[in-house]
């Protein structure tokens, strides 16, 4: 029986862990012995057929940073980001994809046959973002089984392995991206209540008040710009991030900038850094209000908070939060790490789920007693034309059948009504996203339902939206009057195109022929 | 005056009392009684006007009826009828048609009342309606006539050949009523006036606008759908003459524009003044003079004003607009709102449209520095 395994995919850093033959999870290093890999791809001038990535990828980038990639997990699934090394196009799902071929083919020194995976992602993520991640997965020769999301992962680890009880909330705040989730944890039953994302807040919006700090003193103090190069963008990144790590440490970080125009001497203080990353913080104590709020709750009846990211170091990130709670959060020794961990749990309990028997006996006793209930990451809705009181016409507006953080799996059900006498066609649009505005929410399938012909107006049109276990979504429009039905179907997991298919397929192919060192 | 003539006068004089006691609408139906056919012999039409109740209250109704001599080729001719309504209130130009919102009721492809149908055999050479037959009724509320108050409908009713379309028997009358609603001339000088008002106005939000390619083109898109002449045909203006033409075009306006019609103006405005680099003042004066010219509901200006003006969020100086905060709000109803429009954008930054993106992703850091800002401020003053 292979491996089971789960990876943290993450925005600056990765991991992966696997579960042990008792069903416990455990880090796997790489081949550089670090349990962490940075989550950097390098493309050699010279080496069309070899990839770097992690450190060493980190340690070229500040000599051509053109031929780096960073932080490609803020771009996954986004149609638009192409980069040309050589005569090669890649694409986010590519880049990532050898980053997770690095991670397999490290782990399978110490394990061979990593064979059923489980990925982690920022909650918020889309379905396009979840099923790009998938595909990374699938392009670096891996089984994905599943996608779980990182603080649910975080959540999953902490309550298996720390004594963690009542109503939970746990702060993810990574490299690329924050997280809040609140859960009920008795014993190892974990109930998910909600699941609240910020996409672009992480550790590296932190490093750039840093990089924004050294500019304005170089500038001040020399009169010239500090960097006007991407080595120099490059290089200035990283000695932010490790300035970022001194001060949370120490009270005070000092550095000399060699600029063009000679050095600069830059010290900054702990509370400079705060009133700098103020805005940030704040924002994730919002997200922690509308956290609150959609799981109805106040802060008095959170037991305990979760901290998960290695930027919940930053000492102004547990100030707020011991202030905000009124008692200290829970601070794991790994918090980069307890991500990977609960996803390789999170694997074990899927393939559980899903093929029993392809699970060994001491992993299924040591999973036996975990259960996890999880909640729909987005809300999902349809485009109707209600009449608007206010303008004396009909509007497009977005009707939201089945709501974000409904448990799994859930149903949801309305009717509509046909607009004119002799439709005979009804355009579906299935939406995904929050607002009411459909200039606001992401269109995610369009069909055209074919209605009888000869009817009067104001038909009724039975909608019905359902999301499973396996974070299958299926959508039925059935016409009352003729029984005529339309259905669409989202499986995350299985692509029904084969066209799909055979293009992951085929880039499988090539990204296998890529040597990643 | 002879004894005659006496009673002529006393006659006509009881009479018009009379009519004038039973009121206007009794007035015209009377009107139409009195013009009767005078040669039974002689194919004549007339219209006589009454009331239908309906659940909505009264409505008027035309009753067109025939009667006299129709003369067919052959026995057993099978025959149609042709009704025509035409307004000839004005008696120094030639009829103007009548338009009808029923599409059976008009043919030739145009909206003027013409109505053909069926009317059935007649047996003999010589067919004679000795009574006054009814041909078919028409509610006014059908009609379009070309201006709104007292007008004279004329009402031609012509029997046809069916196999040949001959014309057999054709008569006319004539009918006066009251048009109640905005006729059609009114209507097109109406949308003349207010698309040259719609065109002055997002005009004028242009020319204060930055020069910029994708303003341009949906300020052009929107003309050209309305077959309105090219924004750059207009001399330049000054900001004083851009806020004078826009209250005069916002003035006309609002006399006859719908709701509807105002917000789709506020919002195209808003769309063009979203493409440019900044919202200077003056361009954000404007539109503000806009929304409360067009009686805007303040909702609807917020709303519009994230939308569109929030994608210029960073170079707007009061923060304020964006996130409708006002003037008078306690801290928590500040810290409230701030966490409901974090919770608005932060659902819109994985938006598959980069602009939008980026639209939300400027909001998010508005928001925190606004929050920020606040619990500063709030902290030195309890400190203070």
């Amino acid at each position: 029986m292979g491996m089971i395994a789960g990876i943290d995919l993450g925005t600056t850093f990765s991991a992966l862990a696997i579960l042990n033959k008792i069903g416990r999870p455990e880090v796997v290093p790489n081949s550089e012995g670090e349990r962490l890999t940075p989550s950097v791809v390098y493309f050699d001038e010279d080496q069309d057929a070899t990839v770097r990535v992690g450190i060493e990828a980190l340690n070229c980038r500040q000599l051509n940073p053109d031929r780096a990639i960073r932080w490609i997990k803020r771009h996954m699934g986004d149609s638009q980001w192409r980069k040309t090394f050589g005569e090669r196009v890649w694409t986010p799902e590519e880049i990532s994809s050898l980053i997770l071929k690095k991670l397999k083919q490290d782990a399978e020194m110490i394990y061979p046959n990593i064979q059923h995976v489980v990925i982690s992602v920022p909650a918020h993520f889309d379905e396009v973002r979840r099923k790009a991640t998938m595909d990374a997965g699938a392009m670096a020769g891996l089984n994905v089984i599943g996608i779980v999301n990182e603080p649910v992962a975080a959540a999953l680890y902490y309550a298996t392995t720390h004594d963690v009880n009542g109503r939970v909330l746990v702060y993810d705040l990574g490299g690329g991206t924050f997280d809040v989730t609140i859960m009920d944890v008795s014993g190892q039953n974990i109930q998910i209540v909600c699941n609240q994302g910020d996409h672009a807040l992480g550790g590296v919006d932190f490093d750039r008040k840093i990089l924004q700090m050294f500019e304005k003193t170089y500038q001040e103090q020399t009169g010239q710009p500090l960097i006007t190069n991407s080595q120099e963008q490059a290089q200035y990144e990283d000695e932010a991030e490790d300035v970022k790590k001194t001060l949370s440490r120490r009270p005070v970080a000092k550095k000399i900038l060699y600029g063009k125009a000679g050095s600069a001497r830059v010290e900054i203080t702990q509370a400079q850094f705060e009133e700098a990353v103020e805005p940030l913080v704040g924002r994730t104590e919002m997200l922690i209000d509308v956290s609150l709020q959609e799981a109805g709750c106040t802060i008095k009846e959170i037991d305990q908070v979760l901290l998960v990211g290695g930027s919940t170091r930053i000492p102004l990130v547990q100030k707020r939060l011991t202030e905000k709670f009124g008692k200290p959060p829970l601070v794991a020794v790994n918090v980069d790490e307890c991500v990977a961990l609960g996803a390789a749990i999170h694997a074990g309990l899927t393939l559980l789920r899903q093929h029993p028997e392809q699970v060994e006996a001491g992993i299924a006793a040591g999973l036996r007693d975990i259960k996890l209930k999880d909640v729909c990451n987005h809300s999902y809705g349809t485009l109707c034309a209600p009449f608007d009181e206010a303008t004396g016409k009909h509007v497009i507006r977005n009707s939201i059948l089945l709501k974000k953080n409904t448990p799994l799996p859930c149903e949801a059900t309305q009717t509509f009504y046909t607009m004119c006498e002799g439709q005979t066609e009804l355009q579906i649009t299935i939406t995904q996203g929050e607002d009411e505005d459909p200039d606001f929410v992401n269109k995610i399938a369009t069909e055209i339902f074919e209605l009888p012909p000869n009817r009067p107006a104001n038909r009724p049109i039975l909608v019905r939206y359902s999301y499973d276990l396996n974070q299958r979504m299926h959508c039925t429009f059935c016409d009352e009057e003729s029984g005529r039905t339309l259905e669409v179907d989202f499986d995350l997991s299985e692509d029904g195109a084969a066209v799909h298919q055979s293009s992951i397929q085929q880039k499988t192919e090539e990204i296998a022929k890529f040597q990643v060192r | 005056m002879t004894e005659q003539a006496l009673s002529i006068l006393i006659v006509v004089l009881t009479l018009g009392a009379v009519l004038a006691a039973l009121g206007p609408v009794s007035l015209r139906r009377w009107l139409g009684v009195l013009i009767p056919a005078l040669d039974p012999r002689r194919f004549a039409c007339r219209v006589l006007l009454f009331e239908e109740g309906t659940a909505a209250g009264c409505r008027d109704v035309l009753k067109i009826q025939i009667q006299g001599a129709i003369r067919a080729p052959y026995p057993n001719c099978d025959t149609d009828l042709l009704i025509q309504l035409t307004d000839a209130t004005d008696k120094q130009t030639a009829a103007k048609p009548v338009l009808c919102r029923r599409p059976e009721w008009s043919s030739d492809g145009t909206p003027a009342h013409q109505y053909r149908f069926h009317n059935g055999i007649l047996p003999a050479r010589v067919s004679v309606l000795k009574d006054w037959v009814t041909i078919t009724e028409i509610g006014a509320w059908e009609l379009v006539f070309p201006r709104r108050g007292p007008a004279v409908l004329e009402c031609e009713v012509t029997v046809l050949d069916k196999m040949t379309g001959k014309v057999l028997a054709s008569a006319r009358n004539q009918v006066p009523l009251l048009s109640e609603h905005f006729g059609y001339e009114e209507i097109q000088q109406q949308r003349l006036a207010k698309q040259q008002a719609m065109r002055h106005i997002t005009a004028a939000v242009w020319q204060m606008t930055a020069p910029n390619p994708t303003g341009k083109e949906i300020l052009e898109r929107w003309l050209q759908e309305r077959k309105l002449p090219p924004a750059e045909q207009m001399e330049p203006l000054s900001g004083e003459q851009a806020a004078a033409l826009v209250q005069d075009a916002c003035e006309q306006l609002a006399g006859y524009a719908e709701p509807a019609e105002c917000c789709s103006i506020l919002e195209i405005c808003m769309r063009i003044a979203a493409c440019g680099s900044g919202i200077p003042q003056p361009l954000l004066n404007l539109l503000q003079t806009i929304a409360a010219k067009l009686e805007i509901p303040k909702n609807r200006w917020e709303a519009l004003v994230q939308k569109y003006l929030s994608r210029q969020a960073e170079h707007i100086q009061d923060p304020m607009l964006l996130l409708g905060l006002h003037e008078g709000m306690t801290g928590s109803q500040i810290l409230e709102k701030l966490t409901s429009e974090y919770r608005k954008w932060n659902a819109r930054v994985t938006h598959p449209d980069p602009a939008v993106r980026k639209q939300a992703d400027q909001m998010l850091n508005l928001i925190a520095q606004c929050r920020s800002r606040f619990a500063r401020q709030a902290s030195g003053n309890s400190h203070g």
